[in-house]
């Protein structure tokens, strides 16, 4: 039962408890987050029965149910919503306000100083001649690369201030979701105590305010209050705090753009666009700073190109071409992190064509060294091993890059903080133009000439390149055409070309087979014989008649034994076989066997025979002339070769040939003075120079190879064919001939060298016996000095040792010295070989030396003289009486039988191996054979002392090459024609040698004729790398010729260019570049076109660069330079602006949906304390139904 | 419905704050007399008016091309006048050296005035401008254009290029015209060949000297005056164009700067009200506010 004192004082605790709650409402006014709290009051004690049982319980007073914060979900939310808007566009548009006016103010304006600088090429074009106005230009030009410098460097640095920006504000994001979720673990696991778990939903609404205002999210809250925090735009987001679980966020930088990511350090996921907040701000406004640098750096970059453009086809006061103005390299390639190699990478905007925004991915292949750039968006690519080209910009790779290293390049990137005004000297700014068309002071009629300056015309597509040969000017790997005509062009820029055209020799080709080996079966069979038909004359040679040497097919170079025995075999049979040394030769290479014909003579069947049996037969070839090889320009001038007819020149000018529709045949008529382009025409590679003195008489012989027209190249499957021959005939000497492998590949000086070895293998074999040696038995070594001619020679004998110590007669020799002394053991004695030398001048030599005794040169050497050619007589039937000189004394020797002495001299012969040796004593100086006239040294070559009368000297150059060989006659009135032949028959098979020097300006036609017509064959060297460059027109002179035409002549070597017909009026093209002749001409008339460096005056170019100004900078309808920057300013204010204004809206939609929030939320000063008041009153009613109660009490006890 | 109090504090200073930063605007307006002070007062106006002062900056450096286009025109209209003056002396010297009433040492006199007026002549044609090019030079403006040879013959040693100058947007003109045509080529009639005034002058001054008449030579000076004539025509309408080019483009900086102002200059008065207007508002606010935040129950209560 309830009693009057419980209800009033439950009434007192429920009221005292509502003051409370007031109370805590009112100091709780301004608290973040604070929503008010209601004590909710209910009654006590009454049942919650049916309503239809009436109950007459008086009730049990009032307690307070719950403290109630007041809440609002729906609005809540779009307070949230709306402040992160508010947020998002005040940060973006207070930012862009002050770029606005700190970066783009007026007084900094870009525009203004491209306006500065243009203005000061103005003035410079129309006072061409003002230095000052040159060098004013240069400054202005520094000041604006300078303002593009500065605005660079502060929007770089706005960037990293956005970046750091960013950073910070993400870092307060990160603190704030740390709270919530500590929040979110108090809130799910208070269970009970409302009170307490209002002061965190407390906390945690003020947590969230803070958190909307930096970042948009979506946030769901669960029963007890715990909230899920979601960001990003799109269906639900990422979770970014659920429960007591914070997600940290991060700041990710590709390039310039700002990203966000959430945990950075597990699994990294992106997070797309933000939806609100400060953060989404500074996003968008660092976009727009990427987009305004993007824009800065193009109208950088396109500045610089077009200007330099432009400037590089002037002339400046130097008479240079302009070089370029502005730089427009040192632009960035970035790597890529995963890079290994250490490459460089260097970007040269070219020609760039800047209206895209294309990024280049540069990726490297070390299998194929090769870099292939791509680009990202287009998917074209461009690839090279050092520099590639892709839509007008050059990168150029250096260092040491990985297989797989990636760059990216951002051709624009840069552009602004990186350009520079290269030209610093002012006599090098190009306001000049290259070429003035002026009319002839003579001219009788009144017509002028304009010129439009040349456009690059390309290199005709119709005429195949210089690429169609294949390099190596070997016969072998020549061109070989089916018809006479035009073979290839050389395009403009080229220099060093080589051309040859060689002649087919006749030939028969022995080569290796399954039935038959090249040479072994020839060295292996019993006698073998060469069989051939020369001339219609068959001849039958015969191979080695001593008999094949025993292992000859096994030596070392076979194929080189026999050659050499076939060419001794046609050598000796000479006579017999009506002079086939004159017709024939043989020669291998690469393992082909070649029996060659000689000058026009014709082989018409070959084969090799062992007894009568038929071994191996020859391929026949069959001679050809060589074609000759016509140069041509595409205006149908002819600079080398041979004239052709007019029919020839009709059908051979064609436009398909690549030559201009109006070409017209010419010769030009000094092929060096053409446009300077110089052909050299070189043939007979060997000559000989005829040198006669009255009291010697000799002939200088220098020989001009061409190795590389004689490699011989086996091609795959091909049988490689012999190049050149040289053949040098001296009288008295054998025929010497180089050919084949002997010579393939070899210069110059190496074919001086093999001749000279050749002539010194004919020459007589000097040499000195001593004595018998009489070792001491205990000298291990002796020593003698050997003086010749002046000069001291060491020899030196080791002798050998046994290993049980015992010393031998046998040993070593070693000889320092330079006269080409070597020494030998024979038979017991020491004999000294001088190095053979064609000289009939023995030197004087002597012993000196503390073993010359020992060694046996004291007074008792021999000297002898061996000759090198076998014995042609028998002496055993004949004696030749041959002139000997020894000492000072001459004498008459006759020689007959194969030994003997004649007693006059002292002077003994023998025969060794066949070949006759000339003894006397030593201490007579000089054993030598003279001639003093034809028929003495008959007689000596007939004894085999070959060459007897001749001398060799070897003149060499500075380096100490070989450059030619002089060989002399002492005798007397000897060398007639007939007693030297010569120079020689020389085979080499190049017909034309041409060389093209250059680089030449124009483009060339290379045409080929050959007799008969048809097959030619050509080959060529150049450098394929060169790079066509665009045919130049030179200074011309036009003439009004007779027939209503115009003939073009090159003024500087009056070699006429070209041919044009023409009309009044109507312009007419000349390699790119076109004029047109206005009014009346006569005949006769000229106009000229000229190049003059001191044209100070000359402000054309400069006229042009003034106009860039004016002239759309990016591309058609684009606007200028100073329109784009203007239009971009105008374009950051707009959005600006646009944002200021939304900004406000959104400023005022927050408040306002604050306060809504507020009304049903917040503490009203004046409702708390109406509710102050009204509490209050309760309490004292209540205080006063207690001492209501008490009084009932006091009257009770007053009964009692 | 109650008002928050936090809240009515707060919207209250907020909108305050706006009205003084709205007046922080209307000052620096009135100082710098412009109402368009960044992109974003008026973005398109902005770009129209940077155009404007683009085509102003032009039309100041196009004036500046067109003084030295007059002052070299002015220069060879003079010179052409000088010339056509001397023509005009010559053909009386020739007429008076055709007649029969002067005997040798009169024509004696004749052909050294004669000689005397044709170096004149060349030193007319060897001037040079304000830069010290030589005006009938052509390209070769260091290069003294009329000079006497060996022979004693005039040579030419200039070219013919032609100095333009641009005067207008894609507009140019001829700063002057080609000596050699001028002086060089003097067109002579019934289809002779065209002479060098200088080799006419010379073989008339000869002529008269050997004794003989001049009266072969009247026709050619007649002739060259009215080749003289002919340029200086030309010279002096290249200069006319100039000049209205000139007028052309002060008429047109002029409007384009009134339409500037008007895009870009403050109006004075206005902001001058809008600021008296603003600062009342101002008042008005701080008055009431405080004025509100004082009231409260509270202070009601004992």
């Amino acid at each position: 039962m309830a009693d009057i004192l419980s209800i009033g004082s439950a009434g007192l605790s429920a009221y005292r408890r509502s003051l409370e709650v007031t109370g805590n409402n009112i100091t709780n006014v301004n608290t973040e987050g604070y929503a008010r709290r209601d004590a909710q009051l209910i009654g006590v004690g009454e049942a919650t029965m049916s309503p239809i049982l009436l109950r007459s319980d008086s009730g049990n007073g009032v307690t307070v149910d719950v403290v109630r914060r007041a809440t609002n979900t729906f609005l809540q939310a779009e307070a949230w919503s709306a402040t992160a808007t508010a947020a998002k566009l005040e940060a973006f548009s207070d930012r862009m306000d002050r770029l606005e006016k700190t970066v783009f103010s007026s007084e900094n304006d870009l525009g203004t100083y491209i306006q500065g600088f243009f203005s000061k090429v103005q003035d410079l074009a129309s006072n061409p001649t003002s230095l000052p106005d040159r060098i004013t230009t240069i400054g202005s030009a520094g000041q604006l690369v300078d303002r593009f410098q500065d605005l660079s460097r502060t929007l770089t640095r706005e960037i990293t201030a956005i970046t750091t920006d960013a950073t910070d504000q993400l870092s307060e994001v990160n603190a704030i979701t740390q709270q919530i979720a500590a929040t979110n673990t108090q809130l799910n696991s208070n269970i009970g105590v409302a009170q307490k778990s209002n002061d965190m939903l407390d906390r945690r609404d003020s947590l969230l305010n803070q958190l909307v205002k930096l970042v948009g999210v979506t946030i769901d809250e669960n029963s007890r209050g715990a909230v899920d925090v979601y960001i990003g735009e799109g269906t639900g987001g990422i979770s970014l705090v659920s429960g007591s679980d914070a997600k940290t966020l991060a700041v990710t930088k590709s390039g310039d753009s700002i990203n966000f990511v959430i945990d950075p350090y597990q699994m990294a996921t992106p997070i797309g666009r933000l939806s609100g907040g400060s953060l989404a701000g500074i996003v968008d406004y660092n976009d727009q700073l990427m987009t305004s640098f993007e824009q800065l750096n193009r109208l950088a970059a396109s500045l610089a190109v077009n200007f330099n453009q432009q400037h590089v086809s002037g002339i400046d006061l130097n008479g240079n071409f302009g070089k370029p103005f502005f730089s427009t390299d040192n632009l960035i390639a970035e790597p890529s992190l995963a890079n290994t190699g250490k490459g460089i990478v260097t970007v040269d905007l070219k020609t760039a064509s800047l209206t895209g925004s294309e990024n280049y991915i540069a990726k490297y292949n070390s299998d194929i060294e090769l870099w292939t750039i791509t680009a990202a968006i287009s998917g074209h690519s461009s690839s090279g091993k050092s520099s590639v080209l892709i839509d007008g910009v050059v990168v150029n790779f250096s260092g040491q890059p990985e297989d797989g290293d990636v760059f990216t390049i951002s051709p624009l990137k840069n552009a602004a903080a990186a350009i520079r005004v290269l030209v610093e000297d002012p006599q090098q700014l190009a306001i000049a133009l290259p070429q003035l068309a002026q009319s002839g002071s003579a001219n009788v009629g009144s017509a002028t000439l304009s010129l439009n300056l040349a456009q690059t015309s390309p290199f005709p597509p119709s005429l195949k390149p210089m690429a169609i040969f294949s390099q190596s000017i070997s016969p072998a790997s020549a061109l070989t055409l089916r018809n006479d005509g035009v073979v290839a062009g050389v395009p403009s820029g080229a220099s060093d070309v080589r051309l040859f055209s060689f002649a087919g020799i006749s030939a028969a080709q022995f080569v290796s087979s399954n039935d038959i080996s090249i040479p072994g079966d020839v060295l292996n069979s019993t006698s073998p014989t060469l069989s051939v038909k020369v001339d219609g004359v068959s001849h039958s040679i015969e191979l080695f008649p001593d008999g094949v040497p025993s292992g000859l097919a096994g030596s070392v170079d076979p194929m080189d034994q026999l050659v050499n025995e076939i060419n001794r075999a046609l050598d000796q049979n000479d006579d017999a076989n009506s002079g086939i040394s004159e017709k024939l030769f043989a020669s291998s290479v690469n393992g082909v066997l070649t029996l060659n014909a000689l000058g026009t003579s014709k082989i018409d069947n070959a084969a090799f025979l062992d007894d009568e049996t038929e071994l191996a037969d020859g391929l026949i070839e069959v001679a050809s002339p060589p074609s000759d090889i016509q140069i041509m320009t595409r205006e149908g001038r002819q600079l080398a070769g041979a004239l052709i007819t007019p029919a020839e020149a009709a059908a051979l000018l064609t436009e398909t040939n690549g030559f201009t529709g109006e070409a017209v045949y010419k010769q030009t008529s000094n092929t060096v003075g053409y446009r300077d382009i110089s052909i050299t025409t070189t043939s007979n590679p060997l000559r000989v120079d005829e040198n006669r003195t009255s009291t010697s008489t000799s002939a200088t012989v220098s020989v001009l190879a061409f190795p590389e027209a004689d490699t011989a190249i086996q091609l795959p499957g091909a049988n490689p064919l012999a190049g050149g021959v040289y053949v040098m005939a001296v009288d008295g000497l054998s025929t010497i001939r180089l050919a084949g492998s002997k010579i393939a590949g070899k210069g110059t000086e190496d074919i001086n060298s093999l001749l000279i070895d050749r002539l010194n293998g004919v020459a007589s074999r000097r040499s000195y016996d001593g004595a018998t040696i009489s070792f001491d038995p205990n000298t291990r070594s002796a020593s003698f000095t050997v003086t010749i001619n002046g000069e001291d020679n060491f020899v030196t004998f080791m002798r050998d040792v046994t290993p049980g110590g015992e010393v031998l007669d046998k040993g070593s020799f070693t000889v320092e010295g330079k006269t080409g002394l070597s020494a030998v053991i024979v038979d017991g004695k020491v004999r000294l070989l001088l190095s053979p030398s064609l000289t009939s001048a023995a030197p004087s030599v002597s012993f000196s030396g503390d073993d010359v005794l020992v060694m046996g040169f004291s007074g008792g050497a021999t000297q002898r003289l061996q000759a090198s050619g076998t014995l042609g007589v028998d002496l055993t039937v004949e004696s030749k009486t041959i002139k000997v000189l020894l000492g000072v004394s001459r004498y008459d020797v006759a020689i007959s039988g194969e030994t003997g002495t004649d007693a006059t001299s002292g002077v003994s012969w023998s025969l060794e191996n066949g070949k006759l040796v000339l003894e006397a004593d030593a201490s007579d100086p000089g054993l030598s054979i003279v001639s003093e006239s034809n028929e003495d040294r008959d007689k000596a070559v007939a004894l085999g002392f070959m060459g007897s009368d001749l001398t060799l000297s070897i003149n060499r150059l500075l380096g100490g090459e070989v450059e030619s060989f002089t060989l002399a006659s002492t005798v007397g009135d000897r060398l007639t024609s007939t007693a030297l032949v010569d120079t020689s028959l020389s085979v080499s098979r190049i017909g034309q040698s041409l060389m093209i020097h250059g680089p030449i300006p124009e483009d060339l036609i290379i045409a080929a004729k050959a007799q008969p017509g048809g097959s030619s064959r050509l080959a060529a060297r150049f450098d394929p790398n060169f790079k066509r460059v665009a045919p130049t027109m030179p200074d011309v002179d036009i003439k009004v010729t007779a027939d209503g035409n115009v003939e073009i002549f090159d003024h500087a070597t009056g070699a006429s260019l070209a041919t044009r017909a023409f009309q009044n009026g109507l312009p007419v093209t000349y390699m790119g570049a076109s004029f047109t002749v206005r009014g009346n001409s006569e005949i006769g008339d000229m106009f000229s076109i000229s190049t003059d460096p001191t044209r100070t005056g000359d402000n054309r170019n400069g006229l042009l660069l003034a106009e860039l100004q004016n002239s759309d900078a990016m591309g058609v309808n684009s606007g200028s330079f100073q329109e784009i920057y203007s239009t971009e300013i105008a374009k950051m204010g707009a959005t600006s602006l646009a944002a200021k204004r939304s900004a406000e809206a959104s400023k005022s939609l927050a408040l306002s949906v604050e306060a809504a929030y507020a009304e049903a939320t917040g503490v009203s000063l004046d409702t708390e304390a109406g509710e102050l008041m009204k509490f209050q009153q309760a309490y004292q009613a209540c205080a006063q139904v207690i001492r209501t109660a008490q009084t009932l009490f006091d009257a009770i006890l007053a009964v009692m | 419905m109650q008002i928050s109090t936090k809240q009515f504090f707060a919207s209250q200073l907020a909108s305050m704050a706006d009205s003084q930063s709205k007046i922080g605007r209307l000052q620096q307006e009135i100082s710098t007399g412009k109402k368009l002070i960044q992109p974003s007062d008026d973005p398109s106006a902005y770009a129209k008016v940077s155009a404007l002062k683009q085509s102003e900056a032009s039309s100041v450096q196009y004036n500046r091309n067109m003084s030295v286009a007059k002052q070299r025109l002015s220069q060879e209209e003079n010179a052409l006048s000088e010339a056509c003056n001397a023509a005009i002396r010559l053909r009386e010297l020739s007429i008076a050296g055709a007649s029969d009433t002067y005997g040798p040492s009169d024509r004696q006199t004749l052909a050294t005035e004669m000689r005397q007026v044709s170096e004149q002549l060349a030193s007319v044609a060897n001037i040079t401008d304000s830069n010290g090019d030589y005006l009938f030079s052509g390209f070769q403006s260091k290069v003294k254009p009329f000079v006497l040879d060996e022979h004693g013959v005039i040579q030419f040693n200039g070219d013919s290029g032609r100095r333009e100058i641009e005067i207008a947007k894609g507009v140019r003109t001829a700063s002057s015209s080609s000596g050699a045509e001028i002086f060089m080529q003097v067109r002579l009639p019934n289809g002779q060949q065209s002479e060098s005034i200088f080799d006419i002058v010379k073989a008339a001054a000869d002529a008269l000297e050997a004794g003989e008449s001049s009266k072969d030579y009247v026709d050619k000076m007649k002739a060259a005056l009215n080749h003289f004539t002919v340029y200086q025509t030309i010279a002096g309408s290249r200069l006319q164009k100039v000049e209205s080019v000139q007028q052309l483009g002060e008429n047109s900086v002029a409007s384009g700067k009134i339409m500037r102002a008007g895009m870009e200059d403050a109006n004075i008065e206005q902001l001058a009200t809008d600021m008296q207007h603003s600062l009342l508002l101002l008042n008005a606010s701080q008055t009431t506010f405080s004025r509100i935040s004082q009231l409260s129950l509270f202070n009601y209560m004992k």
